[in-house]
């Protein structure tokens, strides 16, 4: 080797430790301080916004502990972006955004930024939709009346159907936490949720997913889903756990209507190394809200 | 500088002793402050038992080496070798502190007996941080012993899996003697024995060291073929075999076997059961770039990745700029004075230079690539493959070794700018272990942010429910859902008095507080937390404003 290159490779190699020492300076602390998630949190529960997010999600147990607002259910664990007009996202280092909101957008066009706040390390962006939307029904704040093909399900806190269990609570799904009923069906179990006059909007939006991650790991079987409007039937699809949080979208035509969700189970089970099993509950997580286009 | 080499000698072991006892003195007394983790709690319950049966055996050989009273000692956690809980138990009944418990008296010692079980890792890791010394020493003076020590013991997760009752720095530690051994028995007989003792104890300490002995091999016989192949030197038959494979193939085993009394009653029988456990083993959770694995094959890129994201780019750069230059050196130039090849014998079996830097890549890369096989098991961490670091930093001096001669700068400027140098490649990891001496294993480098760069990638950021010690006082008077800190390890905080007063252990239905450790597939847990207590958490433990641990449930119990 010449002198030449082994002076360029201890130069290359010093540079390295110079920035990575530098890197590790600024690595190696706080950079959100404890002033900055207070006036974080001043500003936040003074805001008026429909929803809000994190650009980074390991920011949320300290933003859920520091602002209230973080914390309500239809923030933490919301089910998309969809049925709101304004947002509100917490972000580290000037973030305003992550691919994480571009998912929940699903084909919505993204807000336009009004506003965006500064606190040291954090910075609060505030959006609006243009056009915008409103939620005008949502089964996770008013929830459905549940029966099985063996009745009705009585609800106690927890709806008890005679082939079936169901809680309307957080659940996991995709590895995120969800508001949603939680239902636990036996094998071959049908199960309907249905509302009664529900407002119908411009669509009625929800989501299927399966929980938990333990559930998933010892069953993988589907569900069908039929959507009724008025009994008329008006969707019919299968979910699977490897589809994540789906989505479903009904288009309506406004007004009020009896709006019924079917959920059919099969046999439960998983093939695993040593072939099928037969074994394990599969946890059906469903939301399901009414969103109306503002002109 | 003109010193006998008597002087130089004495100076190299007084440096190495002088480092071993920092390391130990330090690894011993920043990890007061390191919380249990999950694994240890087993191996605490385990080594009691095991140091139970070493005091019988002294009180009543007889009933001690009886099958059934041995297996009944050595069944608890009869997956992992005997001999770190052997000496940790041990350990615990000479130097700590215990309560009285219908087995035993209460001991009084000059530690607790938590930190007592882990000082014989931390010895080991003491002690390879020195032998690194010695070896960086010989190969390119104090600086190059420096280099070496520090390019090992300061990389942040050897730094925290050092101070742990543990095994994988003592099997990095013990993996490192055999191959510097092995290197010594080319030419020593002494040596050649001492391979097959020292493999022994590395088989007996973790099951990473039963590749050693066929690595060696790939090296030693390598070295021969090409010799033959390349320059034309047939080696003597009476090396083809020589003492130190033997040693190692039969030493090896019996060493491990006597130092491992569970598998004495059904030798094939346990030590087959041994191997399917490891080879047939359950696969853990790893988030890797946001997205769980936990059926492999994990992507192949994963241990590659976490070492650029946990070793800092100096070191690892380093090592790759060593790892090139020397083997390039090493294949390309013949031996200069060809030693006689018919001198070597089957006690002496090598005249001819041994390719260090070539021994070690093979043993730098060697567990990093098995890790990202796609048929390997998800094991988890970068734990699995701490054996490779001490050979990156050997690689790291490799380097350092042939970049000054080679530089040719005057003796004027390399004595300012060799320490400035040295200081530029471990000064990061020093940064990150001072960072957070007790956190190390959600540390990161600062090539990707430290851990909040790491949590924005969606690296994992922690395992085995260690990081708690903050957030025990808030348990006073609380039942606690403790979700992944191991009952047995909650017991060994107990045990030293270390447990909050009133504080009880139960299930999430009954609790009315509850532990969260992040990772992405306990999301699960978070909302059973949620669903109880509510989205907010009353105190989250961060490192570097990333969340580690929350602590869920009311103000006041």
């Amino acid at each position: 080797m010449s002198p030449q290159f082994a002076r360029w490779a201890l130069m290359g190699l010093a540079t390295v430790g110079v920035v990575e020492g530098g890197l590790a300076l600024r690595s190696y602390r706080t950079a959100i301080a404890d002033q900055d998630w207070s006036e974080a949190s001043q500003a936040i529960e003074a805001a008026e916004f429909d929803t809000a997010r994190l650009a980074h999600r390991w920011l949320g147990p300290r933003a859920r502990l520091e602002a209230g607002a973080m914390a309500r259910p239809s923030v933490a664990a919301a089910a998309d972006l969809h049925g709101i007009t304004t947002l509100g996202v917490l972000g580290y280092d000037g973030a305003r955004w992550s691919d994480a909101l571009e998912v929940e957008l699903d084909g919505r066009r993204r807000p336009n930024l009004v506003a965006e706040q500064h606190f040291g390390g954090l910075t609060w962006s505030e959006y609006t939709f243009v056009p915008g939307q409103r939620t005008l029904a949502d089964w996770t704040e008013t929830p459905p009346t549940l029966s099985s093909d063996e009745g009705i399900c009585k609800r106690r806190g927890t709806w008890k159907c005679k082939n079936a269990i169901a809680r309307l609570e957080f659940a996991e799904v995709d590895y995120q936490p969800r508001r949603c009923i939680n239902i636990t069906p036996d094998d071959g179990a049908s199960i309907t949720l249905r509302q009664e006059d529900m407002p119908l909007g411009s669509r009625l939006r929800g989501h299927i997913g399966f929980s938990d991650f333990n559930a998933r790991l010892r069953s993988d079987a589907p569900v069908r889903v039929r959507a009724r409007i008025e009994g008329q039937r008006v969707a019919d699809f299968v979910v699977s756990d490897t589809q994540g949080w789906r989505a479903f979208e009904i288009e309506t035509a406004g007004g009020q209507g009896a709006v019924e969700l079917e959920l059919l189970s099969p046999v439960r089970g998983t093939w695993g190394r040593t072939g099928y099993q037969a074994r394990g509950n599969r946890t059906v997580c469903v939301e399901l809200r009414t969103v109306e286009d503002e002109l | 500088m003109n010193k006998t080499p008597s002087r130089k000698a004495l100076f190299v072991w007084l440096g190495a002793c002088v480092l071993f006892a920092v390391v130990a003195t330090s690894l011993s007394a920043a990890h007061r402050n390191t919380g249990y983790v999950r694994d240890e709690g087993i191996y605490f319950d385990a080594s009691r038992t095991y140091a139970r049966w070493v005091e019988l055996a002294k009180r009543d050989p007889a009933k001690a080496f009886t099958a059934k009273v041995r297996d009944r000692h050595f069944a608890p956690n009869h997956e992992h070798p005997a001999l770190m809980k052997i000496v940790g138990g041990v350990a615990a009944r000479s130097l700590g502190s215990s309560p009285a418990t219908k087995h035993e008296p209460a001991r009084s010692g000059v530690m607790p007996e938590g930190a007592a079980m882990r000082l014989p890792a931390q010895l080991l890791a003491a002690m390879a941080t020195a032998v690194l010394f010695v070896a960086g020493f010989r190969r390119s003076g104090v600086m190059g012993g420096l280099l070496a020590a520090g390019a090992f013991i300061l990389l942040p997760r050897v730094w925290f899996s050092a101070g742990l009752h543990a095994f994988d720095v003592p099997v990095a530690a013990m993996i490192l003697a055999v191959v510097l051994a092995y290197r010594r028995s080319l030419q020593s007989a002494a040596w050649g024995v001492a391979v097959g003792v020292l493999l022994g104890i590395a088989i007996a300490v973790k099951h990473n060291a039963l590749f050693v002995g066929p690595l060696l091999a790939v090296h030693y016989y390598g070295n021969l073929l090409y010799d033959r192949a390349r320059l034309g030197i047939a080696a003597p038959r009476s090396t083809w075999c020589p003492l130190p494979m033997v040693s190692m193939a039969t030493l090896g085993p019996l060493v491990a076997l006597a130092l491992w009394p569970w598998l004495w009653t059904d030798p094939v029988a346990r030590f087959t059961e041994y191997m399917e456990f490891h080879s047939q083993h359950s696969w853990y959770n790893m988030e890797f770039l946001g997205v769980n694995f936990n059926q492999p094959p994990m992507p192949w890129t994963y241990p590659w990745v976490l070492l650029f994201a946990t070793v800092p780019m100096a070191i690892w750069a380093g090592g790759l700029i060593g790892a090139i230059w020397g083997a390039r050196a090493e294949l390309t130039h013949a031996p200069q004075a060809t030693p006689a090849p018919e001198t070597a014998t089957f006690l002496r079996p090598r005249t001819l230079p041994s390719r260090d830097t070539l021994l070690w890549i093979l043993f730098a890369t060697f567990p990093i690539a098995l890790i990202s096989l796609p048929i390997t098991p998800i094991f988890g961490g970068t734990k699995h493959w701490i054996t490779a670091y001490p050979f990156v930093a050997l690689l790291l001096v490799e380097a350092w070794a042939r970049i000054w001669p080679a530089a040719q700068l005057s003796a004027r400027r390399r004595q300012w700018m060799q320490p400035l140098a040295l200081v530029l490649l471990l000064g990061p990891a020093a940064l990150s272990v001072r960072n957070n001496p007790n956190l190390g294993l959600s540390q990161f480098s600062p090539a990707v942010g430290g851990p909040r760069g790491a949590a924005t990638l969606g690296l994992g950021r922690g395992f085995w429910g260690h990081a708690v010690l903050p957030l025990l006082p808030a348990l006073e008077q609380r039942k606690v859902f403790m979700h992944d800190v191991h009952e047995l390890a909650r017991r060994q905080y107990e045990r030293e008095g270390r447990w909050p007063g009133g504080a009880s252990s139960v299930p999430l239905s009954q609790s009315n507080a509850g532990l969260l450790f992040h990772e992405l597939h306990m999301t699960t847990d978070e909302v059973r937390l949620w669903n109880r207590f509510g989205p907010a958490p009353s105190q989250v433990l961060e490192l570097d404003d990333v969340p580690l641990t929350s602590l869920y449930g009311a103000a006041e119990p």
